[in-house]
C-alpha cells in the first residue's frame, strides 16, 4: 500500500473523476453497441422493394455513430484508461498484467468496430444489399464482442476468483452482467433513436416511415423484460455480504438502486403499454423523457455495481484505501508496532521526515494514505462532514473497527499511534474556519 | 504472462503504426494551413483533398492505434508508467480535451473553404503538436510529488524544441506521401510515414540515450529496393526508456 502518490482533487476527489468521465463513456459505447444490432435489423428490412424509413434511419444512426461515438466516445475510453492509471494505479496495474492478452483482443475488436464503421459509413452509396448486411452484421458482432471482454474484466472486480485468467474472467457474475449490459445497450440504441428522429433534419422520411421505425424501436425495447430474469441471476451471483449493501445496509446505495429500478420500470411500462397498444407516434417530448430514463438506469446501476465491491477495489485482491489483500501477513506485525507512514513515503509533506512531525501532521499522513483515496475534506462524502458531532476520543475508538461498523469500508490499517494521530487531525479540521462542530 | 520481449515488440510496433499516422495527422494541416485557398496540383492539392476528405478518419484511426501502444507500456513499464501518468496528471487529462477540440476543428474545416479552413489548420496544428509533445515529453518526467512545477520551471524550452522537432517531422513524412500519392505509387506513399517514423524515432533515441543495450536489426523493403537499418527494440518505448534512465 502506498505504493503511488495520492492525487488530490479538490471537492471532487480522484475516484469522482474516474466515475464522470467512465460514466460519460458507457453511455456512449451502450449506444455504439446497441445500435450495431439496429443498423443491421435496418438493413434485413431494407430488402423491401416497397421501401421504408429503413435507408434513411440507417443514414441517421450511422452518421451519429461515426461523428459522435467514434470521437469522443473513442477519446473517453482513452479518458479512462487516462484517469484510472492517475487515480487508481494500483488496481489498474493489477487488471491489466493479469488480463493482458485479453485487453489486447478487446482493442484488436475495437480497431476492428472503428474499421468497419467507417467502411459501412463512407462505402453504403456503392454497396449492394449483401455488403450492407454482412457490414452491419460484422460491426455489431465486433462491437459486442468487444463489450462482452470488458464486461468479464468488469465482472471480475466484483467477483473474482482465485484461478487462471480464463476463471477469473469467467466468474460469477459474467454472465448476467453480460445480458444486463446487452440489454442496456439495445434500449440506450433505441431510445436515442426515437430521439434523433425527432430531432429537425436528421430523418428524411414520410409520416408513414416513421410510424414503421416506431413500432421497431418500441418492440426493441420489449428487452427490458428479459433483463428482470438477468438482474436476478446477477444477484443471486453475489456474496450476501455484497448484496445488503444495496438492499439497505448503506442506505446512499440502496436509494441510488431504488431509483435505478423505477427509471427502469418505467421504461418498461412504457414499452409494454405501446405494444399492447400498438402506439404509431412518439412525441420527442416523450422520447425525451424515455431517454432520461435510460440515461439514469445506467448512471444509477453502474453507481450500483461500483459500490456493491466496497470495501474492495477488486474482490479479494485489493482494497479501496490501496491495501493489497496479499501484503497484509508481511506487513502486519510492522505496522502495528510501527505506524502505517514507514512504509509510505509518498504521504509525507515534501521535505519533511516522519520523526519531525507534529501529530495532526502525523494525522493528516495518515488521512492521505488511509483515508483520501475516497474521502474528500468539503467535498464529495467529506470528512468535515461526516464527523460532525464527533469528539476526538470518538473518532479514535471508532477508527480500528470502522470495517465493522461500516462493512462497506475497508479495515484501518495502522497502530496505535497512527489511531491517536488521525483522531487529532480529523478532530482539528473542525476548528477551522466555515467547520461545524 | 509472456515473454517480456514478446511485449515489447509488441509495443514497439505498435507504437511505430502510431507515430506513423501521428506524423501524417500533424503535417497534413501543415501543408495546408500554408496556402489557405488550396492549389490545384501537386502536394499541396493532395493534401487539401485529404484534408476535407479522409482527415478525420485517420484521426480516429491515430487514436486508436495509440491504445494499443498504451496497453503494452502499462505492461511493459509497470509501475514507472504510472508514476508518470501521476506526475503529469493534469497535462495528461487536459491533452484529452484538445483532442476533442482538434477533432471537431478538422470537421469544421471540411465545411469552410479558403482562409477559414487555413484558420481551422492552424488549430489542429497548434493543438495537435502540443497534445503530442505533452505525449512524448512525459519521458522527461522524474518521480517526484511536485513535478509539474518542476517540469515547467525546470525543463520549459523542450517542449518549443519538441514541437519543431515534430512539425519537421510531419512535413517531410506528409510531403512524401502526397508526392508518391500524385503520382499513383501508393506503396510507396504508405511506406513513408512509417519508415520515417521508425528513422525519426531512433534517431531522437539515439541521440538521447546513446549507448543501449538491447537493439534489434529491423527490415524494411520499400519499392523495390531494401532498406535496412538498426532499429533499438525499446524505440516505441519514449516514455519507459527515459523512465528506466532516471530509475
Amino acid at each position: 500500500m502506498g505504493h503511488y502518490p495520492l492525487v488530490d482533487v479538490p471537492f471532487l476527489g480522484g475516484g469522482m473523476v474516474i466515475a464522470l468521465i467512465a460514466l460519460f463513456h458507457v453511455l456512449l459505447a451502450h449506444f455504439a453497441v446497441g445500435a450495431g444490432f439496429l443498423l443491421y435489423a435496418f438493413e434485413r428490412r431494407n430488402r423491401d422493394p416497397a421501401g421504408g424509413p429503413w435507408d434513411a434511419a440507417a443514414r441517421m444512426v450511422s452518421w451519429v455513430l461515426v461523428h459522435v461515438n467514434f470521437v469522443i466516445g473513442a477519446l473517453s475510453g482513452v479518458g479512462i484508461w487516462f484517469a484510472i492509471s492517475i487515480f487508481s494505479p494500483d488496481a489498474t496495474e493489477h487488471l491489466i498484467s493479469r488480463f493482458v492478452w485479453l485487453w489486447a483482443t478487446e482493442w484488436v475488436l475495437f480497431a476492428l468496430e472503428i474499421a468497419i464503421g467507417y467502411l459501412y459509413y463512407v462505402r453504403r452509396p456503392r454497396l449492394s444489399q449483401a455488403g450492407r448486411e454482412t457490414l452491419t452484421l460484422a460491426y455489431a458482432l465486433v462491437a459486442w464482442g468487444s463489450l462482452v471482454i470488458i464486461t468479464g474484466i468488469l465482472s471480475y472486480m466484483l467477483t473474482s476468483s482465485s484461478g487462471g485468467v480464463w476463471a477469473s474472467w469467467f466468474n460469477a457474475s459474467m454472465i448476467p452482467s453480460v445480458l444486463l449490459r446487452t440489454g442496456s445497450s439495445l434500449c440506450m440504441a433505441a431510445i436515442t433513436t426515437m430521439v434523433l428522429m425527432r430531432l429537425p433534419g436528421l430523418l428524411e422520411t414520410p409520416a408513414t416511415g416513421r410510424e414503421e421505425l416506431q413500432r421497431l424501436l418500441d418492440r426493441a425495447l420489449l428487452v427490458v423484460g428479459l433483463m428482470v430474469p438477468a438482474g436476478l441471476w446477477f444477484r443471486a451471483s453475489l456474496p450476501a455480504a455484497t448484496t445488503r449493501l444495496a438492499e439497505g445496509q448503506a442506505m446512499v446505495m440502496t436509494l441510488i438502486f431504488m431509483v435505478g429500478a423505477g427509471a427502469s420500470a418505467l421504461i418498461a411500462a412504457y414499452a409494454l403499454w405501446a405494444w399492447l397498444s400498438a402506439r404509431r407516434q412518439a412525441s420527442l417530448e416523450l422520447a425525451v423523457l424515455l431517454w432520461i430514463f435510460a440515461g439514469v438506469t445506467t448512471v444509477a446501476f453502474e453507481f450500483v455495481r461500483e459500490g456493491l465491491r466496497k470495501p474492495y477495489l477488486i474482490a479479494g485482491h485489493l482494497y479501496s484505501n490501496g491495501l493489497r489483500v496479499s501484503e497484509i501477513p508481511s506487513i502486519s506485525e510492522w505496522v502495528r508496532t510501527q505506524s502505517v507512514l514507514e512504509l509510505s513515503p509518498f504521504v509525507l509533506p515534501p521535505g519533511r521526515d516522519l520523526s519531525t512531525l507534529e501529530p495532526a501532521a502525523r494525522g493528516e499522513a495518515v488521512f492521505r494514505h488511509q483515508c483520501a483515496s475516497c474521502h474528500t475534506l468539503h467535498g464529495f462524502n467529506a470528512i468535515v462532514e461526516l464527523t460532525v458531532g464527533w469528539h476526538r476520543e470518538d473518532i479514535r475508538q471508532n477508527v480500528p473497527r470502522i470495517h465493522r461498523l461500516k462493512p462497506y469500508m475497508p479495515r484501518f490499517f495502522g497502530s496505535e499511534r497512527d489511531e491517536h494521530d488521525l483522531a487529532a487531525y480529523l478532530f482539528g479540521l473542525h476548528d477551522e474556519p466555515g467547520a461545524r462542530r | 504472462m509472456s515473454p517480456p520481449v514478446v511485449l515489447r515488440i509488441l509495443l514497439a510496433g505498435t507504437f511505430w503504426i502510431h507515430y506513423a499516422l501521428v506524423l501524417l495527422l500533424l503535417g497534413t494541416p501543415l501543408i495546408v494551413a500554408a496556402r489557405g485557398d488550396g492549389s490545384d496540383r501537386g502536394v499541396v492539392a493532395g493534401a487539401h483533398r485529404f484534408f476535407t476528405g479522409g482527415y478525420t478518419m485517420l484521426m480516429s484511426f491515430t487514436i486508436t492505434t495509440g491504445v494499443a501502444p498504451l496497453l503494452f507500456l502499462q505492461v511493459t513499464a509497470h509501475r514507472l508508467f504510472y508514476q508518470t501518468m501521476i506526475n503529469g496528471r493534469w497535462l495528461v487529462l487536459s491533452s484529452l480535451l484538445s483532442m476533442v477540440v482538434v477533432f471537431y476543428a478538422s470537421y469544421a474545416a471540411k465545411a469552410w473553404p479558403g482562409r477559414r479552413r487555413m484558420i481551422a489548420g492552424f488549430v489542429s496544428i497548434g493543438l495537435g503538436h502540443v497534445v503530442v509533445s505533452f505525449m512524448s515529453l512525459r519521458k522527461g518526467l522524474v518521480a517526484h510529488q511536485d513535478l509539474i512545477a518542476h517540469y515547467w520551471a525546470g525543463t520549459f524550452p523542450v517542449p518549443w524544441l519538441s514541437l519543431i522537432h515534430h512539425a519537421g517531422s510531419a512535413l517531410v513524412s506528409t510531403a512524401w506521401t502526397f508526392y508518391f500519392l500524385e503520382r499513383g505509387r501508393w506503396r510507396t506513399a504508405a511506406a513513408g510515414p512509417l519508415l520515417f517514423s521508425m528513422i525519426f524515432t531512433v534517431i531522437r533515441e539515439r541521440a538521447r540515450w546513446a549507448a543501449l543495450p538491447g537493439e534489434l536489426g529491423a527490415t524494411a523493403v520499400l519499392d523495390g529496393s531494401t532498406v535496412v537499418f538498426l532499429a533499438s527494440l525499446g524505440a516505441g518505448t519514449l516514455w519507459f526508456r527515459g523512465l528506466l534512465r532516471v530509475r
